[in-house]
């Protein structure tokens, strides 16, 4: 029984051990799975594993590491994981591990530098964390490994690139300012405190257009759609009306800042100062020049301030000059330099139309005034009506249009033709004149009343040959507009030219120096104006005036030889009758060598 | 002879007469009044200048008939940016039936102010 018992028992047992073995062999196949399933992972992550054990020595690793530190797998095995770096990096390490033994708390993200077998240097990143056996015990370390060398050196790359850029962003004299797409600046150097007057720091951070207080924000229009955002804008000046920088001028350029995949992600502003090469150029404009008149003799220079000083005055003013002088230029100019700017300017010709058509012109007409008045029409002053009416050549007006002139400056008042009810006007008159009015007033043909009324203010525009020294310039002037006129690349006027035109008398004064160049300009091939371009006219009075100076030259000694022999050496009368005071003649006497004949 | 305003117009390009320079007193005539869209050039007669305004001479050859381009006087700058907000040169100003359609800033290349205008011209 005992045996039947026990065979029970051991069968039982038997069969126990393998339900035992059976579930065992059901359990191991998951467990086989599951450690094959895990190298294959170790095995493929491209970070490097492995165990150390607490003597810090290699117990495990995978292809990863092995291929990180370049050791073969007989070399690792038992291999100190401070054999594969620097001592003190090694110390660094060891310090590491050492707090995850004494916390028990993984260590992630160490960076430090690793030696590989050949000598070549990584930049790795480890995280550590303890196992523990069964039994809870610390046996050793668990260590990822990952290779940031690369990463490394893009960084290192970038903080250089950006300390660079910082470096030339802070040195450079623009302002540089970055938006991001709302406005909102990101980045601003310290040339914005200099030309802005707003330091960098109140800018950051800040809508960029709320942050200028103290000017028009003119550049802001290069933020406005499109501009900024699809299109870039490049030399735009600007007049920052600057409450602490009065009479700056600026540049600016702004360009979109795309991302990778072209949205648009910002702006960025670059403004320059240019106030001092502005004011440069407009110093020499301005003494050379007002508005489109050139020149810079002193005639000129006090022709500017005058016109300058009767910009804003309501007076009437009368232009006087040799024709081609500029007087309808210095109309105008003054008319453009004053309050009426804005204001129409018309100007008349009052010698072009005959009496009759040019009252129609100045004062309109009703319908049926006069045969052809098919319908009421306005007159020039009425036109001109706020602003500025030049009447050109007034010399020639008819007496009944002076006396309606008369009656405008008077009582700013007139009829149309044909009508009687008086139209009310506020217009500046300023008259231009080649003739002599104050003869035309002896002569009767001129309302003296009308001259006084013309003549509050008389602007004399000075002939050409009275300031030689403003040809060059405006040689120079109209070669520039020629070149533009023409497409042509003519860098001047040749010193015969210009020679040349300084001795010429210019009769149609500046004037006939433009068509002169202009015909130069036309005939000209080659890249200077020579004498052979200019009008014939001109060349002829050179040559005529320097032939007839030479022959008074070669001639003057006999002349005044046959002179004093004629006056029977009387110095006085050969003087007289010479055209010379007597100390010429003396001077000249001894100059020729002249001596009186024995026989006289 | 009335205004010699008309008749005073300086060709800037060349004598096909593309650009005319107007004064502030033309512009209702020529600008408001005209029928054909009109482009205006507001720029400082400065060292840009002559290159500016090649780049217009380009953009005529594509635009021809279909515009007619008006380079403001100097003198009248200062006056037209107070009236017309503009507040800095150079700016091209597109003008349809007397309105404003669009405006351009800074220095423009030729490809730049083409697109510019077939934007603005197109229906």
């Amino acid at each position: 029984m005992e045996n039947r018992v026990n065979l029970t028992k051991l069968s039982m047992h038997s069969v126990n051990s393998v339900e035992k073995l059976e579930q065992l062999e059901k359990v191991k196949v998951p467990i086989r799975i599951s450690e094959r399933r895990c190298e294959v992972v170790l095995e493929g992550i491209e970070e490097g594993y492995t165990e150390i054990d607490l003597k810090g020595r290699l117990t495990f690793w995978n292809k990863s590491l092995r291929d990180m530190i370049g050791y073969s797998d007989e070399e690792l095995l038992g291999l100190d994981f401070r054999k594969y770096m620097d001592e003190d990096v090694a110390t660094f390490v060891y310090a590491a591990y050492n707090q995850t033994f004494q916390t028990e708390k993984s260590n992630k993200a160490i960076s430090y530098e690793i030696i590989r077998k050949d000598g070549t240097r990584r930049s790795v990143e480890n995280s550590i964390s303890l196992i523990k056996d069964s039994q809870g015990q610390r046996i050793g370390f668990r260590t990822v490994v990952r290779d940031i060398t690369e990463r490394k050196r893009t960084e290192e790359n970038l903080e250089k690139h950006r300390n660079l850029m910082q470096a030339i962003f802070g040195s450079v004299k623009d302002a540089i300012i970055t938006l991001d797409k709302n406005g909102v600046a990101m980045e601003a150097n310290d040339a914005t405190n200099n030309i802005c007057g707003i330091e960098p720091k109140n800018i950051i951070g800040n809508v960029f257009g709320e942050c200028l207080t103290d000017c028009n924000k003119s550049c802001l229009e290069l933020l406005k759609p499109p501009f900024g955002k699809d299109v870039n804008v490049e030399g735009y000046r600007i007049e920052c009306e600057h409450k602490k920088k009065p009479g700056q001028v600026v540049v600016a350029t702004s360009s979109p800042l795309l991302d990778r995949q072209g949205k648009f992600n910002g702006t960025v502003l670059v403004i320059r100062d240019i106030t001092q090469l502005d004011n440069l150029q407009s110093e020499i404009r301005e003494r050379h020049q007002f508005q489109n008149i050139i020149g810079k003799s002193k005639q000129m220079k006090n022709l500017y301030e005058l016109m300058l000083k009767l910009a804003n005055l309501e007076t009437t003013i009368l232009i006087t000059g040799e024709s081609g002088t500029g007087k309808s230029l210095a109309a105008k100019a003054i008319h453009y330099s004053g309050n009426r700017a804005l204001k129409p300017v018309v100007t008349v010709n009052c010698s072009a139309l005959p009496e009759t058509l040019l009252e129609s012109e100045l004062f309109g007409h009703i319908k049926g005034a006069f045969t052809g008045a098919i319908k009421d029409s306005q007159g020039r002053f009425e036109y001109a009506d706020q602003g500025t009416i030049l009447l050109d050549e007034i010399g020639d007006i008819s007496p009944r249009i002076q006396l309606k002139l008369l009656r405008i400056l008077e009582e700013k008042e007139f009829e149309r033709i044909g009508d009687s009810i008086p139209i009310k006007v506020n217009v500046r008159i300023i008259a231009c004149t080649n003739r002599d009015l104050k003869e035309k007033v002896k002569m009767g043909e001129f309302r003296e009343d009308l001259y006084y009324r013309l003549k509050v203010v008389e602007v004399h525009m000075p002939p050409l040959r009275e300031r030689p020294e403003d040809i060059p310039l405006l040689a120079g002037h109209f070669c520039n507009l020629f070149n533009k006129r023409f497409h042509k690349n003519i860098e001047g006027v040749s010193d015969s030219v210009l020679r040349t035109f300084m001795n010429y008398p210019w009769p149609g004064n500046v004037r006939e120096l433009e068509h002169s160049l202009e015909s130069a300009f036309v005939l000209s091939q080659g890249s200077m104006i020579i004498l052979e371009n200019i009008p014939s006219e001109i060349i002829s009075y050179s040559k005529a005036k320097t032939f007839t100076h030479k022959k008074e030259t070669e001639e003057e000694p006999n002349t005044i030889f046959e002179t004093l022999n004629k006056t029977y050496w009387n110095k006085a009368k050969a003087a007289r009758l010479l055209g010379m005071d007597r100390s010429t003649l003396y001077r000249k006497i001894k100059i020729y060598n002249i001596s009186k004949p024995h026989n006289m | 002879m009335m205004s010699v305003e008309n008749n005073n117009e300086k060709n800037i390009l060349d004598k096909d007469e593309i650009v005319f320079s107007i004064g502030l007193n033309e512009f209702e005539e020529k600008v408001f009044k005209e029928t054909k869209p009109v482009l205006l050039l507001c720029i400082q007669n400065d060292s840009e200048f002559q290159n500016q305004l090649s780049v217009i001479n380009d953009s005529y050859r594509t635009f021809a008939e279909r515009i007619r381009i008006y380079l403001l006087e100097e003198d009248a700058l200062r006056i037209f940016k107070e009236k017309f907000a503009v507040k800095g040169t150079p700016t091209f100003l597109l003008f349809i039936n007397g309105s404003e359609k669009g405006r351009l800033l800074g220095q423009t290349g030729s490809e730049e102010l083409n697109h510019f205008l077939s934007r603005m011209l197109s229906p």
